[in-house]
């Protein structure tokens, strides 16, 4: 160190300590960018290198990563070859290091377009491109690997670009041509966004392009590194933590240090404060980093020192900005020319006090900002125009769901680069008569179907050089709609979970609508909920979507979920007119207590109930000594948890009844959401508020896409509503409980309840039926499902039909699984008021009849009435937290009244 | 076509020397004007009360007592100076850089986990605590079930389990606090050295799989001796 670098240091630092940090932080910023460009003449092509090959790499890692790898490209819909699944199932992790690794760079080399090779100085050392040219279809998408050869463990991220990739939009005249290509590597689930750190690793990258024919392109491959690696594998020369002392850092100038609780302080005065450390290490990059605080912004100055007196325009020292409330470790990079033997830490120019957790100083082991590249070739098969000819059974033309494959699973259009309509999440796409898609050239299988009361059909296609059509003629297994049974799912969303935020905050009307006609779902209810609700809101009229295609109806309603009361229950509201309560314009002011939501719903008319209702009830605390559940756990005495957001408030909302739009009371609560949770935790609840005298009814959701994304109408209500079908009869009759609900693979149509000279169709008239004693009762309907076994044939136990009475089933019958239409009646005798329905378990019930003996009302089970009340308790002690201030004395007379409620109904049973 | 192909591979050579410059350009212009980032792995940090993570520090820091030498320097640290923070995204950030993994309910209880900033270092003479960040935007209150698969089941396999709660089959899981924020120690033990990938999946109560494989995430382990 000279006497004249200190003098050179001392006042470049008085300088740079009057003037703002930025402009040199610019400059610093503009040459790190530079850096950038010192590879510009570095055009490392491949040209005839050799193939890469790994040495033997831990064998139960690289399997494990190999299974991430099949399970991305099939969730891409571009699945590998079965022949080459085959081949590596067959390898085991105990199974030779080298044997398992040559096996699998035989298998999957050769679907790589290059292999990338990363050096010990965490740098791309080399990029090799595969001889063949890949095959790509135009305006398509083909999934292709990129090799990683990684023997010093990078978790770095792979950067993969290429100027045949730069946007056409402002492109010079002479570049147009040149830039055909799209690329995007897959990073999502289950592949990761960075380097695993195994020596040997496959990434997934999809190719597309808009031309055909030959092409080439230039893959450009750069590594970039995590923000803050707080570990140093490896490249460490020394780290003090200050639990002791302060190692070999000494206070120089303007400043006293001392080490205190693992903390070094630092007491600087004015003029700067400066620290300095003694250190040895050969000339190369470095890395210093530190975490601390400093009192007051302000310029740090890091300067270094070496054996060798280096040029006057040598770079010894930085700049960096202090930042009092900074919230990540500073981290300064240099490079010593000569041998390091000196550091100095300057801070700021004021007095004030400063702490540091830890300083570390390491070789420089990030990512550089170097590029390698490698040419590799394409040939890009043109795309053929396929036209569907779709045609309802009454000869209309319609539309329908196909799911497209080629003879090695791959499916088109390739889901990842799916936009609205087609979802990326589905491989089927929805396609009315006359519309099309483009296919390169080969043979592929159509799945054809258009929801649950289809029979699906398959049919192979063969693409030529012509244009070519799919015609498909939907044929039904049944028709719910001839008999004026109108299919519904009253939950699902078109933003949030599965759905993007970007380009769009979700997809829009047509979308929705043209899955649930391609579904067959006569009504969908898609409701706005947290998720994008700022943008969805804009949806909601009151009134069916001016998209509807009746029967195909479309509404904007509200889920409660991700804001307001959600909590303690999610609540789907129907048949809104107002869609936000007042005092605001989204979703941030609804109240906490569920109940209170409903009573501002049920004031305006609507339909309400709890969605994905099983959800919280699965997990148990408890349950009622001595009692046996019945058939399929139904009805079980366990007491849930309600420590989720379905069927959870619920246990006190049915006790209530609020005020309607006319001001008179009607029950706080109209259905209970079935058919996308547990089955026996949604029915077992409903059985034992029905068992209560509660007359709720069921509806049938699917909450698409969050519990699945596989297709609308998964879960389903089916309405019976006379004549043409509009929203409001529709609700209605689901409100009224003319209605069962289905998976769609069994249907329990025109049920009705017969005793004496009386018949009542399912609900009519409440589907109340009076009797003056107690009597037989004899339940008809019209039942049909359809269970194929997985050679087509119809299930030969055929499907089981109970008659069920207080939530037990006390006669039953099977009808065949072929689809066929049966009436059939079934009988029971009833001791006392009772509800009665019909189910087949797990797949479809009816709504209940309520039938009252001489007027008594219905408390079919003090044990129900035990369990809901147990259930209260247990609702109110894990729910109480989630209501807010005013609320909470507002929800503490609310239980307090269901509890009366409970305990009066156990005081008229006993 | 093979004669065409050749062609046009002269032809993209012969223009490969402008473009790469107009390239190289453009990505000065946008390196110099933005902060070319390396990828931000530290997991979100949630306006959330100090006293809301009073729970989750008294979680974090009680364990710590009974073993000494199962957790850094770095983070005994870091907790200590997040116990002092007298604000809550403060105390997060302390705490964040340290995170192994997050795992995110959305308000459908649907759980997303993934990989946070801190490698998860085990060896094979005791077990390691990693932590846990939880957010939760649900209010769930379900229990916190954690399955793990290793391909190959190699033996003897991990051994993952919530610290502070019974290790055996039969104990019941520990409960959400329903805090939109918490931290949990995860320990894991792995007696092989070696280098390993686990996948661990986290359910509450709502499933594990959502399309997507959201609810677990793959994780590459070295443990050394």
């Amino acid at each position: 160190m000279s006497s004249a670098a200190d003098s050179r240091f001392f006042t470049h630092w008085n300088v740079l300590s009057s003037c703002r940090a930025a402009a040199l932080c610019a400059v610093t910023m503009v040459l790190a960018a530079g850096t950038g460009w010192t590879s510009a003449g570095d055009e490392s092509t491949a040209g005839a290198q050799a193939w890469p090959a790994s040495p033997p790499v831990t064998a139960q890692p690289l399997l494990a990563q190999l299974k991430r790898l099949q399970e991305g490209l099939a969730f891409l819909g571009q699945p590998l070859a079965s022949e080459i699944t085959t081949r590596l199932a067959q390898l085991s992790a105990a199974d030779p290091d080298k044997l398992v690794t040559a096996a699998v760079e035989e298998l999957l080399d050769p679907l790589c377009v290059a292999a990338v090779a990363i050096d010990q100085n965490m740098q791309i050392a080399r990029v090799t491109a595969r001889g063949q040219p890949f095959e790509l279809v135009e305006h398509g998408w083909r999934p292709l690997l990129i090799k990683i050869l990684n023997p010093y463990h990078s978790t770095a991220g792979l950067q993969v670009e290429s100027p045949n990739a730069l946007p056409l939009v402002n492109s010079p005249p002479a570049e147009v041509g040149d830039r055909w290509l799209s690329l995007l590597p897959f990073t999502g689930q289950p592949m990761k966004p960075t380097l695993s750190g195994l020596p040997l690793e496959y990434l997934i990258v999809q190719f597309g392009s808009h031309e055909v024919g030959p092409k080439e392109a230039v893959l450009s491959f750069k590594l970039q590194g995590p923000r803050s690696p707080l570990h140093e594998e490896g490249g460490l020369i020394e780290r003090w933590d200050f639990t002791t002392d302060a190692g070999n850092w000494t206070a120089e100038k303007n400043c006293q240090i001392e080490t205190d609780d693992g903390l070094l302080r630092v007491e600087m005065q004015a003029g700067g404060a400066l620290l300095k450390l003694p250190v040895k290490a050969p000339p190369g990059k470095y890395l210093l980093r530190f975490a601390g605080k400093i009192e007051g912004d302000g310029d740090g100055y890091l300067a270094w020192w070496t054996n060798e007196p280096q040029p006057a325009d040598t770079t010894t020292s930085l700049a960096f900005p202090l930042e009092a409330e900074g919230d990540q470790p500073h981290e300064l990079a240099f490079e010593a020319l000569g041998h390091l033997n000196t550091l100095r830490l300057a801070l700021g120019g004021a007095a004030g006090r400063a702490s540091f957790d830890w300083i570390a100083l390491s070789r420089d082991m990030r990512p550089g900002q170097e590029r390698q590249q490698a040419d590799v070739a394409f040939d890009v098969r043109p795309a053929i125009p396929v036209t569907f000819s779709v045609r309802d059974a009454n000869g209309e033309p319609t539309i329908a769901g196909f799911t497209i494959r080629d003879p090695l699973g791959r499916v088109y259009p390739a889901q990842a680069k799916r936009l609205a309509p087609d979802f990326f999440f589905q491989p089927q796409i929805y396609r009315f008569d006359g519309e099309s898609i483009t296919l390169p050239a080969g043979t592929y299988t159509v799945t054809c179907q258009r929801g649950p009361e289809s029979i699906p059909e398959i049919q192979k296609l063969v693409v030529g050089e012509e244009p070519a059509v799919v015609r498909y003629v939907v044929r039904r297994w049944i028709d719910p709609a001839q008999r004026g049974w109108w299919s519904g799912d009253h939950h699902i969303h078109a933003a949030g979970c599965l759905h993007y935020e970007n380009p769009t905050q979700g997809v829009h009307p047509p979308d929705m609508l043209r899955h649930i006609m391609g579904e067959d779902l006569k009504i969908g209810c898609c409701l706005t909920w947290g998720p994008c609700f700022d943008y969805q809101k804009q949806f909601f009229t009151g009134k069916p979507d001016d998209v509807s295609r009746p029967p195909y109806i479309l509404r904007y309603d509200i889920e409660v979920s991700g804001f307001g009361s959600h909590q303690s229950g999610h609540l789907n509201l129907l048949r809104l007119h107002e869609q936000i309560p007042a005092g605001g314009d989204s979703k941030h002011h609804w109240p906490t207590l569920g109940l209170n939501t409903l009573r501002w719903a049920k004031r305006q008319g609507a339909v309400c109930g709890p969605a994905h209702s099983g959800n919280g009830l699965t997990g148990f605390v408890g349950e009622l000594e001595g009692r046996s559940s019945g058939p399929h756990d139904l009805p079980n005495y366990r007491i849930p948890a309600y420590d989720g957001i379905g069927a959870n408030e619920f246990v006190m909302q049915v006790a209530h009844r609020v005020p309607g739009p006319d001001g008179q009371l009607v029950p706080a609560l109209d259905f209970i959401s079935t058919m996308d949770t547990d089955r026996v935790a949604e029915w077992n609840m409903w059985y034992h508020v029905l068992n209560c005298g509660f007359r709720v009814r069921a509806s049938g959701e699917t909450d698409f896409p969050c519990i699945s994304g596989e297709r609308v109408g998964m879960g389903r209500v089916y309405a019976k509503v006379d004549g043409p079908v509009d929203f409001d009869r529709w609700v209605q009759a689901i409100q009224e409980g003319r209605s069962y609900v289905s998976d769609g693979t069994v249907h329990l149509m025109d049920a009705k309840i017969q005793s004496g000279d009386q018949t009542l169709e399912l609900g009519q008239d409440g589907s109340e039926l009076r009797l003056p004693a107690p009597g037989k009762i004899r339940v008809t309907l019209v039942a049909a499902g359809r269970w194929l076994q997985p050679d087509g044939h119809p299930a030969p136990a055929g499907v089981p039909i109970e008659l069920i009475v207080n939530g037990l089933p006390v006669s039953s019958m099977t009808i065949p699984a072929d689809g066929s239409e049966q009436t059939i009646e079934l009988e029971a005798d009833l001791q006392q008021s009772s509800w009665v329905a019909v189910r087949t378990f797990p797949a479809a019930h009816t709504n209940p009849f309520f039938v009252l003996i001489d007027d008594r009302p219905i408390r079919a089970s003090k044990d129900s009435v035990d369990w809901c009340l147990r259930g209260l308790e247990q609702c109110w002690k894990m729910k109480a937290p989630t209501y807010k201030g005013d609320e909470f004395a507002q929800a503490e007379q609310d239980y307090a009244a269901a509890r009366s409620v409970y305990q009066q109904l156990l005081t008229e049973m006993q | 076509m093979n004669a065409h192909w050749k062609t046009e591979r002269v032809r993209c050579r012969h223009r490969r020397a402008t473009r790469f410059a107009w390239w190289l350009l453009s990505l000065a212009v946008t390196s110099i004007g933005t902060a070319q980032g390396p990828v931000d792995d530290r997991p979100p940090t949630i306006p959330i009360a100090r006293e809301a993570l009073n729970d989750s520090l008294e979680r974090l820091t009680g364990p710590l007592e009974q073993s000494a030498s199962t957790v850094s320097e770095d983070v005994r640290k870091a907790l200590k100076r997040a116990t002092s923070e007298t604000a809550g995204l403060p105390v997060q950030h302390r705490l964040d850089p340290h995170v192994s993994i997050v795992i995110r309910l959305n308000p459908e209880a649907r759980v997303r986990c993934y990989p946070g900033p801190a490698p998860i270092a085990l060896t094979t003479t005791q077990p390691t605590w990693t932590l846990v960040k939880i957010i939760n935007d649900c209010g769930s209150r379900a229990e916190l079930r954690i399955t793990t698969r290793e391909t190959g089941e190699p033996e003897p396999r991990a051994i993952w389990h919530w610290v502070g709660n019974d290790p055996s089959p039969d104990a019941p899981w520990p409960r959400l606090s329903g805090s939109e924020v918490e931290y949990r120690w995860l320990q894991i033990a792995c007696p092989v050295p070696g280098w390993r990938e686990v996948t661990v999946a986290f359910d509450a109560g709502a499933g594990t799989q959502d399309i997507g494989f959201r609810g677990e995430t793959a994780l590459l382990l070295r443990i050394t001796e």
